[in-house]
């Protein structure tokens, strides 16, 4: 257990190093910096998801909060840096649901473009049926033949 | 000098009044503004409570930070209420599309339904129409062989008394399975009732009658096939005693069936049936199981090619086939003869 600690303490290290080296003391510093490290992780997933394309604007925004964050808590600007990390978080937030929403409308899209070609094998069996109807009036069957509304027709 | 110096004082004393009095409004929140007034905002406020309420309350918070003249501040608070506001119109709009999603599915699960109805009932038309053009072709089969039965009885007038009575029995036989829907029997019955006008024929005629009528309620096609080969060999006899009389050659006969196939609408041409088969050639070794392996092969094309009749006849070494042993003794030739799509 306190192997863990001491390994989890010297990354976080490392990345306050990289982050912040003046504020490296600051309790609000160390706290920024862990919720940047998570905010960069969370991004590099969002920008890899399929319907990323579909996030445009807000996710260009969200690195450039991740960018000015990272210059304030290097410039000691603790408060700014915390501010942009708030805004972040929520950014990141947005884009997720954002995701999600694409997703759903991938899906409907393809669902909708589904029921189109449904509607054309309808209208294609139902042109084969009137020829065949037609011709069986032309044959003069005697026996019924099958209606287009029959949902089971014994062979 | 003096008075340049005054102006600068001046314009530097209105630059510092201007910059206490009430602050911009930020452009963030103008947008939270127009986003908290747009025509969705009610149901986003409705789909996603929580974050449409965070929005309103940030929007708020910029307005007092305004009122207290820190932009800034209310620059900061506009920017968080924006991005609860499009995460609540984001939430809006999956909700939408979910809606829109379900329809799709409902509609697509409509169509699938009406697609499997719609296939069966084509298929069941198709069926029907396949049976009525077959149950056509049949009957033209059976009157061509009892018109040909009656002109080889016309023929042999006198020599053969009842035979002519024994070919309209078996006429009957095909009519009758005809009537079942036994149509590969009816075109066996055809055939059998031109071969059976021979008095002597009759019982080879009735037994393979019977087996294939066991092997059409076993559904077993490699039988049937035997039965056909058999009852072929019948038919061609039945030709051969009819054409004796005028002197007719092997390939006469073979031309007899032709004719009377081509009469009932199938396919005019030897060279225009779909395979013309060698299933024995004289008694090498060997050669059964070759035979057997062609009859089974026909088998199962007829299970695939149901708008085809086989028959088998004994070509007796003369045939119109090119390639099928010629030359080499007693010969069996199976036709697969492909049915005619319209009459």
């Amino acid at each position: 257990m306190r192997t863990r600690i001491v390994a989890t303490s010297a990354v976080l290290a490392i990345a306050l190093t990289a982050l912040a080296p003046a504020a490296l003391a600051g309790p609000r510093a160390r706290r920024v910096a862990s919720a940047l490290i998570r905010s960069e992780s969370s991004l590099q997933e969002i920008s890899a998801a399929e319907d990323a394309s579909a996030l445009g604007a807000e996710l260009t925004l969200a690195q450039r909060w991740l960018d000015d964050a990272r210059s304030a808590l290097r410039d000691g600007r603790d408060k700014r840096a915390e501010m942009l990390a708030q805004r972040l978080d929520a950014q990141i937030a947005l884009l997720r649901a954002m995701l999600s929403a694409a997703g759903a409308e991938t899906r409907a899209d393809a669902a909708e473009r589904a029921a189109l070609a449904l509607a054309d094998r309808i209208s294609e069996l139902e042109t084969r049926y009137d020829a065949l109807a037609l011709e069986a009036r032309g044959a003069q069957l005697t026996s019924a033949f099958p209606e287009k509304t029959e949902a089971t027709l014994a062979p | 000098m003096r008075r340049e110096l005054s102006s600068a004082v001046a314009v530097a004393a209105l630059a510092a009044l201007a910059g206490c009095g009430p602050a911009q409004p930020p452009d963030s929140l103008r947008q939270l503004e127009a986003l908290a007034g747009a025509k969705d905002a009610e149901a986003a406020a409705e789909t996603a409570a929580t974050a449409w309420a965070e929005a309103q309350r940030y929007l708020a918070l910029a307005n007092e930070a305004l009122d207290a003249g820190d932009a800034a501040a209310a620059d900061r608070f506009s920017e968080l209420g924006l991005i609860q506001g499009k995460l609540a119109m984001t939430s809006l709009r999956e909700q939408r599309t979910r809606g829109r999603l379900e329809a799709a599915a409902e509609v697509e699960s409509q169509r699938k339904i009406e697609i499997e109805r719609l296939t069966s009932a084509v298929a069941a038309m198709e069926q029907l129409l396949a049976r009525d053009r077959m149950r056509r072709h049949v009957e033209a089969v059976v009157d061509a062989s009892r018109r040909r039965a009656a002109a080889a009885e016309e023929q042999r007038a006198g020599t053969r008394p009842g035979g002519e009575k024994l070919g309209e029995a078996r006429l009957e036989v095909g009519r009758e399975m005809l009537g079942r829907g036994r149509i590969e029997a009816a075109v066996l019955g055809a055939l059998a009732a031109a071969g059976a006008a021979l008095e002597e024929q009759k019982a080879s005629a009735d037994g393979a009658i019977a087996l294939a009528e066991q092997a059409l309620e076993r559904e077993d096609l490699a039988v049937l096939q035997e039965r056909v080969e058999e009852v072929g060999a019948g038919a061609h006899r039945a030709f051969a005693w009819a054409f004796e009389g005028a002197g007719a050659t092997p390939a006469d006969r073979i031309s007899g069936l032709v004719e009377i196939l081509s009469a009932a609408g199938f396919s005019a041409a030897p060279d225009d049936y779909g395979a013309a088969v060698s299933l024995s050639g004289g008694g090498k070794r060997g050669k059964q199981a070759a035979c057997d392996d062609r009859l089974a092969a026909l088998a199962a094309a007829l299970k695939d090619a149901p708008r085809h009749a086989v028959v088998a006849i004994d070509a007796r070494g003369a045939h119109p086939f090119p390639g099928l042993d010629e030359g080499k003794g007693k010969c069996q030739v199976a036709l697969v003869v492909p049915l005619p799509v319209s009459p």
